[in-house]
């Protein structure tokens, strides 16, 4: 019966049903995007079966007074491991992680994968499942590899490859299993696997690295412990193991991290995870996530509340005829729940409808799944929280009327409503303006830091990978390069020069502070790199063809230069060795450029080393004035001769430089999508709150119209009310909004500083928004004729 | 005698359906500065819609209106607004005061829309409470007044800008004879001594009796001039 009643009531009062399960709908479907997104982020490496126990290593290095994490280890690292830890079940290696291009020989075809190099314990630790060979022994022949089951549908079909080759260059690998496609969103993400023996063979080889040196890290080591074993009595173990190993000379120290941790709690601060990193931005999402529904539920409320006077003479004479307040308490409730369930529903579908598109957006396959019951209490709870949350106040108060005065109709008094429904008009403006402002220096600082001088010339510049196989050829294909007509410039170089991943300290120089220790970044270089990125000289010169020839010249940054003072110069000396004879000899100073954090101000030290044997990279300059196209296709036929097997797929510098910005603008995305639903859903109530004091106020407006007012009178007069909350909520929010905005670009030191005048901006912009909605209603009843409304009494 | 406003041919009609209902038909009237005028008719004759179209509220289909010389037939909304605000006072059977607004608050509201200075205003109000005698009343709210003193303060907040004309809809409509004659009284004495030209709606022929002349409205069309 109740029920009936409360639908018929929701269906005579259109518009403000409809804004309000338009709101709450809009306001229910954002945040279940949010939290769908939130979810995601925060079950980073759930999907592993056994990843409770599953840990990575991680150093504290000493430069100076500084402390570095890094997640790296050397060569000695796992066979300690397995000797003297018990606790520790097992390790597996991890490196060589990248793009591989695999021939079928019999077919002549080629694919390009992602993969690693990793030990065959990585298996069982992984959980890893084989539908084809034997986990035992699948890395038990010389060259074998393992791929997921979509790499084999892809190369072999339907076929059962397992026995097959595939030819790496000039290395033919047995495929010895096929595993179940991995789950996403883990830190483990790769098509293939090959022993990570090979790689560490190959590189003592190449005379890489050194199988005993504590110091030089070059892969990462991932451990699963003994469950329910004591961690921090093995990080006690493991702190002074790398001092014990070196007699002291190597202060490292080492801890294990669990690989839950590693996306969003990856911030450390002398050796101690803070406790920060990505997962301040999730929490800052999921507390905009709860704002918006919050926002939807004001509406509910400050819309009931409003039309109480209409609803009084009801509950007036409801109480007349006995109803307990208990009653009235549930006639109102049941219609916000009703209205709940029903913006619920249509929520349901505009998430369907929605999540295509917000995929996209996040580049992700989030889903509504109602199998979860995480979603379905979630979506429940949100539901129920909507319905006490709208419902409660305006039932508690509509119902506390006395049948008396409603029946008099008197006027009632709305004193107290009245004041909180202003106060939630402005905290919910406060919290849309807060909301524009920050995502709006959000966009900003990421614009600033896009637009910023990288000291690297980005344009026309093009990388493409290469191996070692293809660097033996290196001269003939210069060469040809020069020949095609389309190439300025080319040169080899181990990092992007982007991001600079290798890095040393120890190095010495005359006249240094021996209390420091700076962490110097490494580039490896061909003749012409640094004319070829563009880098500026700002004296000496570039590499040329004898300096490769095992010479000890070398060309560090302006930062470095400054770091070393007096020898800071051209001719002057710096070396790991303590033997001065054995220091490189500084050829070129480089101006600073800027890499791997496009946000920081100055840049570390680096230095170019000039041997090229381990280069990752080819650059490739073109010529200003080419047809890139063609141009593209020119080089890699030229780069396809030499290296018939691979593809070369060409990555412009430009690119990778805006995919450094990738994560920032998507977040800046969002924030900007949710910034502009919630000032939408505010306006939704404030067009409802605006449409209804007009109504209420129609007669005096006819009056105040034969008594001369102007339209613009009545608009000034409907408006000023709302208008007064709104700077009220501007007042609030920008001190709040300017000190989450500092907060924000504190992390940064590139960065710019905040102005009044995008605070000004976005305040006139809120004000015009808020103007425009009173606005169309108040104007609907400024050009009433004043005749009609002062009849219609 | 000056005319203040003419009509000719002043027609007003509504579409209903297929046919056309007329409110007015063919309106011709002269009214001159300083006249006391009582429309009388019985309801639906279109009494306070003529009354309404003298006032600028509301507009007509055909003929023409002259208001003090202008052509108020071939004016834009504003300069009729404008027109209005200037030369009309109103004053309605149910009073319509503003309910949230004090007796002074409520007086002051057209000058408001004058743009007069406040000082200004506040002196001119007080002229007014003083004359009506309701200084007493002036910061009580029109809920707690009789019906009366409701329509004393209606007058009040007409007169406070001067002006030339003063339109009454039924002004006695609600109250009862004792009051009603206290304001007929008011009229009149506005209207000998102060020159002000009155037109009023009534069903009273005690109260049209006031008046200098009398139109009296059946269908839409005038019975005698």
């Amino acid at each position: 019966m109740n029920i009936k009643q409360s639908f018929r009531i929701i269906f005579r009062n259109k518009t403000y049903s409809i804004l309000n399960i338009l709101g709450l709908t809009v306001g229910i479907t954002s945040a279940a995007l949010i939290f769908l997104w939130v979810e995601y982020k925060m079950s980073f490496n759930r999907a592993i079966p056994n990843v409770e126990n599953i840990y990575m290593i991680g150093q504290n290095q000493r430069y100076g007074d500084e402390i570095n994490t890094f997640f790296v280890a050397s060569s000695p690292m796992s066979r300690t491991l397995n000797e003297s830890f018990p606790e520790i079940k097992c390790n597996t290696r991890s490196g060589g992680e990248g793009s591989q291009t695999f021939i079928l020989e019999k077919e002549n075809k080629s694919f390009t994968e992602y993969g690693r190099y990793m030990d065959a314990t990585t298996f069982d630790m992984i959980g890893m499942k084989f539908i084809r060979g034997d986990a035992r022994t699948a890395f038990n022949p010389a060259f074998p590899i393992v791929i997921s089951e979509k790499m084999s549908e892809k190369i072999f079909g339907k076929d059962d490859p397992v026995g097959k080759t595939l030819r790496v260059e000039d290395r033919l690998y047995e495929v010895t299993g096929i595993f179940e496609d991995l789950p996403g969103n883990t830190s483990f993400q790769f098509e293939w696997l090959i022993p990570f023996r090979i790689l560490e063979n190959d590189c003592i080889e190449r005379g890489w690295i050194s199988v005993d040196h504590w110091g030089s890290n070059w892969h990462s080591c991932y451990v699963e412990v003994q469950s329910s074993t004591d961690i921090q009595a093995i990080n006690q173990k493991l702190k002074g193991l790398i001092s014990e190993k070196t007699d002291g000379k190597n202060d490292t120290e080492l801890f294990i991290y669990p690989i839950t941790k590693m996306s969003l709690y990856w911030e450390f601060k002398d050796g101690k995870a803070t406790g920060g990193g990505y997962i301040r931005t999730v929490r800052l999402f999921f507390i905009i996530g709860l704002v918006i529904v919050f926002i939807a539920c004001i509406n509910f409320m400050n819309l009931s509340t409003a039309r109480s006077q209409k609803r009084a003479l009801e509950v007036g004479v409801r109480k007349t005829f006995g109803a307990k307040r208990t009653k009235l308490v549930h006639l109102f409730l049941n219609e916000s729940g009703i209205m709940t369930v029903l913006s619920l529903v249509l929520a349901v579908g505009l998430i369907y409808f929605c999540l295509p598109s917000f995929n996209q957006l996040v580049s992700l396959k989030l889903s509504l799944d109602f199998t979860n019951p995480v979603h379905v209490c979630g979506l429940l709870g949100v539901a129920l929280i909507c319905t006490f949350l709208a419902g409660a106040y305006p039932a508690f108060y509509l119902s506390s009327f006395s049948p008396m005065n409603t029946l008099k109709k008197q006027k009632i008094s709305t004193g107290s409503a009245a004041w909180v429904r202003k106060g939630l008009v402005i905290f919910q403006f406060a919290v849309a303006f807060i909301l524009i402002c920050t995502t709006t220096v959000i966009y900003q600082q990421i614009q600033y830091a896009q637009k910023r001088d990288m000291g690297i010339k980005k344009e026309n510049l093009v990388t493409f990978g290469v191996t070692p196989g293809f660097i033996n050829n290196y001269d003939a294909i210069q060469n040809e390069l020069r020949g095609t007509g389309f190439a300025e410039s080319a040169a080899l170089s181990s990092q992007t020069l982007l991001q600079i991943w290798s890095n040393g300290g120890s190095y010495k120089w005359a006249g240094k502070n021996l209390n420091t220790n700076p962490l110097i970044s490494i580039v490896q270089a061909s003749p012409n790199l640094i004319h070829a990125a563009g880098l500026n000289l700002v004296s000496g010169s570039d590499f040329l063809p004898q300096d490769s020839m095992g010479s000890m010249r070398i060309i560090i940054n302006q930062t470095l230069a400054d770091m070393m003072g007096e020898e800071g110069r051209i001719g002057g000396k710096i070396g790991q060795s303590d033997d001065p004879t054995q220091h490189h000899e500084i050829k070129g100073i480089v101006e600073d450029f800027v890499f791997n954090d496009a946000y920081r101000g100055k840049s570390d030290p680096v230095i170019f080393f000039p041997t090229y044997s381990s280069a990752n990279f080819l650059f490739v300059r073109l010529k200003p004035d080419v047809n890139q196209i063609e141009a593209l296709a020119k080089i890699k036929s030229v780069l396809q001769q030499f290296s018939p097997d691979k593809s070369f797929e060409p990555t412009f510098m430009d690119d990778r430089f805006n995919r450094m910005f990738s994560g920032d603008r998507l977040e800046g995305k969002l924030a900007a999508l949710f910034a502009g639903l919630a000032i939408f859903i505010s306006c939704l109530g404030l067009f409802g709150l605006s449409a209804f004091s007009a109504e209420q106020r129609t007669k005096e407006i006819g009056i105040r119209k034969v008594l001369g007012a102007s339209i613009k009178d009545i608009l000034v007069l409907l408006g000023k009310g709302y208008m007064v909350l709104i700077i009220v909520a501007l007042a609030i929010g920008i001190p709040v909004a300017w000190y989450i905005a500092g907060n924000y670009l504190r992390d940064y030191s590139y960065k710019i500083s905040l102005s009044w005048a995008l605070f000004t901006g976005v305040a006139l912009l809120v004000v015009l928004i808020a103007i425009l909605t009173v606005s169309f209603q108040s104007l609907k009843a400024a050009v009433n004729n004043p005749v009609k409304s002062i009849k219609t009494e | 005698m000056n005319t203040l406003l003419e009509t000719k041919h002043l027609t007003k009609w509504v579409n209903s359906g297929s046919g056309r209902i007329f409110l007015l038909r063919d309106i011709n009237l002269t009214i001159g500065q300083g006249e006391f005028i009582s429309i009388m008719g019985p309801s639906g004759s279109g009494k306070s819609t003529l009354l309404n179209i003298l006032g600028m509220l509301d507009e007509f289909n055909e003929g023409e209106y002259n208001f003090f010389g202008r052509e108020v037939h071939s004016m834009k909304e504003k300069h009729r607004s404008e027109l209005h605000k200037e030369n009309i006072g109103f004053i309605f059977q149910a009073y319509h005061l503003i309910d949230e607004l004090t007796v002074q608050e409520n007086i002051e509201t057209p000058l408001m829309y004058h743009n007069m200075k406040s000082s200004e205003r506040k002196a001119t109000v007080a002229d007014m409470l003083d004359r009506f005698n309701i200084v007493g009343k002036k910061d009580l709210f029109p809920a707690q007044l009789s019906g009366g003193q409701q329509q004393l303060v209606g007058i009040a907040r007409a007169l406070v800008v001067k002006p030339k004309l003063l339109l009454a809809d039924e002004p006695t409509g609600n109250l009862n004879s004792k009051q009603g004659e206290e304001i007929m009284e008011i009229f009149s004495k506005l209207n000998r001594e102060e020159g002000v030209t009155i037109i009023q709606v009534t069903h009273s022929e005690k109260n049209a009796a006031y008046g200098n002349r009398i139109i009296h409205l059946l269908d839409g069309m005038t019975q005698n001039y």
